[in-house]
Formats: C-alpha cells, structure tokens, sequence
C-alpha cells in the first residue's frame, strides 16, 4: 500500500481579488520506506506541495490519502495529531527556537505527544540526540550551535517521536558541503531504519543520491 | 503537565516583555482601583452613622475655631453651654482625642476619642455588640468600643487595661484604666473629625479611618483642664418639635451650621468634580494601557509566532496555539493581580495610594472588567492569527 498518495491536487492562493494557482492537479505517491527527492526552480510550488504532504497546509481540490486516512475529511486537531505522531519536520532555517535548550528543542514533539509520559521524554530525547552525535550538548542553547548541530537538533526532534515520514526542506541549504553530507547522511540513516524521507533541495548531488527523483514546474510534476 | 512545560518555556522566551506586561498590568489595577476608591469613598463614609437624622443634626462650622482660644477649656466649656441654651437645641456634641497604650502590647497607641455631650447620641456601625447605655458617663463602668486592629485582640465583654498620659507630681505618666469592651467597629473604622472646618463640608474630608480606635463616653477619664477638645467644629442636634430653621439661623451666630442633607449635596457635588477631573484622566490611562496591551499581545504574538510555528510543525493545533498565547497573557495577568495585591500591602502604597480607599464592589467590577478586557484582546488577536497556520502567517510576517 502507498504512504502517501495525492491525486488531482489543487492549491490555490488568494489575496483580495488576486488568486494564484501554486499547484495544479498534481498527483503523487510514494510508498513506505522510500527516499525521493523533490526538485524545481524557485516558486515551482515544492514547499507547497511539502506543506500539503506535511498536513501543515489545506488543498483546494483533489484527495490526500495518508497511511489509508483521507487527510481532506480531518479536523484541525486530528491533522495536528497526525504531524505529531507520522512526521517530522527538517528545514532550511533548521526551524529551532533559539532560546530553548537542545533538550527542550528535541523534546517538543514528545511534550506535544498524548503519548509520552514525562518521566520517558528523558530517555527518548537522550537517545534521538545521541543518533544524531549530540550527547553532551543537551543544556546548551540552540543559539548556541553551529548551523550543522543545529540540523542534527532538527533531525533529532524528527525523529524522537518515531514517525513514519520525514519531510526536509531544503536541510542542507545553509550548510557547507561537508556538513551537508552528514546532514544527508543522518537522513539516510533514518531511512535505511524504514522511515520514508522527502527531501527538497537544489543540490543535484543530494537529489541523485535518493532513489527517486519528482520534478515539478509551475505547479505540476513533470 | 507537559503542556505546562512547553508554557514554562515560552514564557521565558519572552521574558523582559513579558515582565513589562504585568507591571503594566499590575499598575492600572492599582491606580485605578485608588482613583475609583478614592471617588466612592465618601458614600461609604456617608452611610457610616445608622442613627443620623439629616434634617436635625448640624454640623456647626468653625464653632470652636472662631470662638474659643488655643488651650482655653474653660471657654471650649462655655460655648458647649451657650449653644445648648439655644431654644430648639437638644444637645451638642464633641468628642476629646485621647492617646492610650493598651495592656497587651504597650508599644502601641491607640487613638482614642471621648465622647463627650450628646456626641453619643449617633452611633457608628458594629459587628459586636451594643453601643453606649450612658452608664460609662454616669460614674460607673468605664465602657469602650474598639475598631480596628486592636478589635482582633479583645472579645466583647473583656475587660481591658488602658494606660492614659496624665500630669503627676513627679511629671508625666501612664495612668491605668480599667474598662470593659462592650462592643466593637464594623470594619473599617471611621471617626468623625471635629478638627476640620470648610464652606462645604462633605464626607471623604469629614471622616478619617483609623488603623486602631477606642471609643468611650467616660469624660471622667479627662479632666476638664487637661482636656484636648476639638479645634474647630462641634455637631449640635435639634429636638423633635425644634424649628429647624429658627436653630439654624441661631447657630449663625457661632459658625456655619449645615445640617446632613446639605453634606450630602456638598458631597455629591465634590464626587462630580472629581470624576470630571480624575476619571478623564484615569479613563485615559486605562484606555492608553490597553492600546499598549493590545500592541504588546500583538508584539508576544509576533515574537512567538516563530516558537509558535515550530510546535505547530511538531503537532500543535491552530486553536492550540491560540490557546498557548491566550495562557500566556492569562497567566502575566494573574501574575499582575498578585503583584498588585502584595504592594498593597507595602506601607509607602498603602499610604500614599490608599490611605483611604474603599475596596468594594466597585473596585471589582472594574478589576473584573479589566481582565475580561485584556483577556478579550489576547483572544481577538491570538484567533485572529489563528485563522492561518502560524507557518503560513511567519512566512507572511517575515
């Protein structure tokens, strides 16, 4: 069964009377364990379409079918839960709040979690940091890192609720090449442990070393 | 629990702001509540006697100022007499400030005032107890009402131990007193001052509160030289079939009479300028503190839309972030109600704000709808920003 499967999705953005189509009947699946790649010029809708994969953004037309849940009929709180629970997020600007700790910035989706009791955050917040390389820098400040260790906080928080997805935008943008490569190399790790990795980037070489690679132009996979 | 750790954190996110935003908070609860007792407080006072009879009781202006010189008893006696001779007149009253220590802590004084005449006559309000019988004025038990602290100390029908200051041979000293407490002031405890003359008497000046008070009928306990009798005014009542009028025209010729209809008029009239004059600027203040409410919620959003996008990337719902900032500034308002009640309590506020204040049902319908105001502001803002992912609204912003 696929993962993820969207058919005929539409977004549409509007501002007054002003209405742009970001993307235009795209369909897509990927299925459970799979590393793709997204690709496209600037404004070619691939965060868009992110967003919608991520459950962070609504679609206009079209069905989003997720681990066989159709996302379109959710509520709110239920998408909210799905995030949660089924993804992780990785960004660009790693998406960390800087005056959190490390422990506190991994730790967000497990305070979020209905699931976690509070005396097993510990723990898990212990070992997702340790995956990424980063024990011994639980006190420390987010803005306190570098812009690698700061990514691997991101991965670590992806991660640290066990989901089934992760959605990267973008994760080596700000990051030098050899930073870059442990940036993918962590993802791969997560992927190889059965985890479904979608990654946005520019960088060719990243895209060529996912095993899939959708390209998208003016709102529509081509 | 965990979403109060999350709270914990993002309070401290914006820390400085945040602390701004309850003393802010804490302020306009404080000044207005003194600047709404302040306007009020004369219509506490004003229904303090139970027993007033506003047509026949006068206040007489001045009496004592305009008529009797500085340490002449004698003459303070005179008066008393000759106005009490008036036809019409049924009594004068008066009352000498008296300074006792007490038997349980000697390191207190207690404001005392003695009634004296027919001051007894009206009666201030009780908790406890029964006012004077006249038996204290008549040479036998010495009887007194307390107020105020010192009523916490004593139970009605104790016998108390008061120590007064007295001329001796060997120089000043403390006098022992024993007395019974037959009664006790309704909390707060008022007096009223005959140490004040005015063209237009009204309440909030006429009557000063008290942290402690003893009163007593026993004029035995001064004696007539060393008496301390009021600087300026006296009260004189008419009899029941008296012409008012007449009386009124008579006492002219010792001071200004008002009798309590014409304090109540005074009253209101003082209470108008007031609010034309402090509620502009108090109504100001509020309305200033609330646009700067309303910028800085604006501002706590902005500053923790980021934080907020993130928890809502890691599965916050939309209305959960509302939420969260609603907490926020639900929790610095508690925070500044309990800043405000403990200055309160800090002697320099206490005196200089709220020396007289009133803490009624109007300080907490205004204080009520000061929270209900700001908490109305949070939601407006928090839900409108809710209407969008904070994702989408940061990427808005930026």
């Amino acid at each position: 069964m696929m993962l993820i499967e969207l058919k005929d999705i539409d977004k549409i953005y509007r501002s007054g009377q002003q209405s742009y189509q970001a993307l235009s009947k795209v369909s897509l699946s990927v299925e459970e364990g799979e590393m793709a790649a997204i690709q496209g010029k600037s404004g070619a809708g691939k965060s868009t379409l992110l967003h919608i994969i991520g459950c962070v953004d609504a679609f206009d037309g079209g069905s989003y079918m997720l681990d066989g849940i159709d996302v379109g009929k959710l509520s709110d709180r239920r998408l909210a839960l799905i995030r949660n629970q089924k993804m992780g997020f990785v960004m660009q600007d790693f998406a960390l709040v800087p005056k959190l700790s490390v422990y506190e910035n991994i730790a967000v989706p497990l305070y979020l979690s209905p699931g976690a009791g509070i005396g097993k955050i510990r723990d898990r917040v212990e070992r997702a940091a340790a995956d990424v390389g980063l024990t011994g820098q639980l006190g420390k400040r987010a803005n306190q890192l570098s812009g690698g260790q700061k990514q691997r906080v991101a991965i670590a928080r992806a991660v640290v609720n066990e989901p089934k997805i992760i959605l990267a935008d973008e994760p080596t943008g700000a990051l030098d090449a050899a930073t870059a490569r442990e940036i993918i190399g962590l993802l791969r790790k997560q992927n190889e442990r059965g985890i479904t990795v979608i990654i946005i980037t520019h960088d060719d070489s990243v895209a060529e070393s996912c095993g899939r690679i959708i390209r998208i132009k003016d709102g529509k996979i081509i | 629990m965990k979403k109060l750790l999350l709270l914990g954190a993002q309070f401290r996110l914006n820390l400085l702001s945040n602390l701004f935003f309850i003393i802010q908070c804490a302020l306009v609860l404080l000044l207005a509540n003194a600047t709404i007792s302040g306007i009020v407080y004369g219509g506490f006072v004003g229904r303090y006697y139970t027993n007033l009879d506003k047509d026949r009781t006068f206040f007489l202006s001045s009496a004592v100022k305009n008529h009797v010189g500085f340490g002449d008893s004698e003459g303070f006696y005179r008066l008393v007499e000759d106005i009490s001779a008036i036809s019409g007149v049924s009594g004068v009253g008066y009352q000498v400030e008296e300074a006792f220590l007490t038997g349980l802590n000697q390191d207190v004084i207690v404001h005392g005032f003695i009634l004296g005449g027919d001051m007894a006559d009206i009666q201030y309000p009780l908790s406890q107890g029964r006012w004077f019988d006249g038996a204290g004025a008549c040479g036998g038990e010495t009887q007194v009402i307390l107020g105020g602290e010192i009523a916490r100390l004593y139970e009605t029908d104790e016998s108390i131990t008061l120590y007064r200051l007295s001329a001796a041979d060997q120089g000043m000293q403390y006098v022992p007193v024993e007395a019974r407490v037959i009664g006790k002031m309704r909390a707060p405890s008022f007096a009223l001052s005959l140490n004040y003359a005015s063209t237009q008497p009204e309440y909030t000046n006429m009557f000063e509160p008290y942290p402690s008070l003893i009163l007593t009928d026993d004029l035995s306990l001064v004696s007539r030289e060393d008496v301390r009798f009021p600087l300026m005014s006296l009260l004189v009542f008419a009899g029941q079939d008296a012409d008012v009028q007449a009386v009124k025209e008579e006492l002219r010729r010792y001071g200004q009479p008002f009798d309590f209809h014409e304090v109540d008029k005074f009253y209101d009239a003082a209470v108008s300028f007031r609010l034309a004059n402090q509620l502009p600027t108090t109504g100001i203040m509020v309305l200033g503190i609330l646009f700067g409410v309303t910028g800085i919620t604006y501002l706590g959003v902005y500053q923790n839309m980021r934080a907020i996008s993130v928890y809502h990337l890691c599965g916050m719902s939309r209305r959960g972030c509302a939420y969260m900032n609603m907490a926020l500034n639900a929790v610095m308002l508690a925070a500044a109600l309990s800043v405000a009640v403990v200055l309160y309590f800090v002697p320099a506020v206490q005196e200089h704000l709220f020396r007289r204040a009133m803490f009624g049902a109007y300080n907490l319908l205004f204080s009520v709808a000061f929270i209900i105001a700001v908490m109305g502001i949070s939601f407006l803002i928090s839900f409108g920003f809710s209407k969008k992912s904070p994702v989408m609204a940061l990427r808005r912003f930026e």
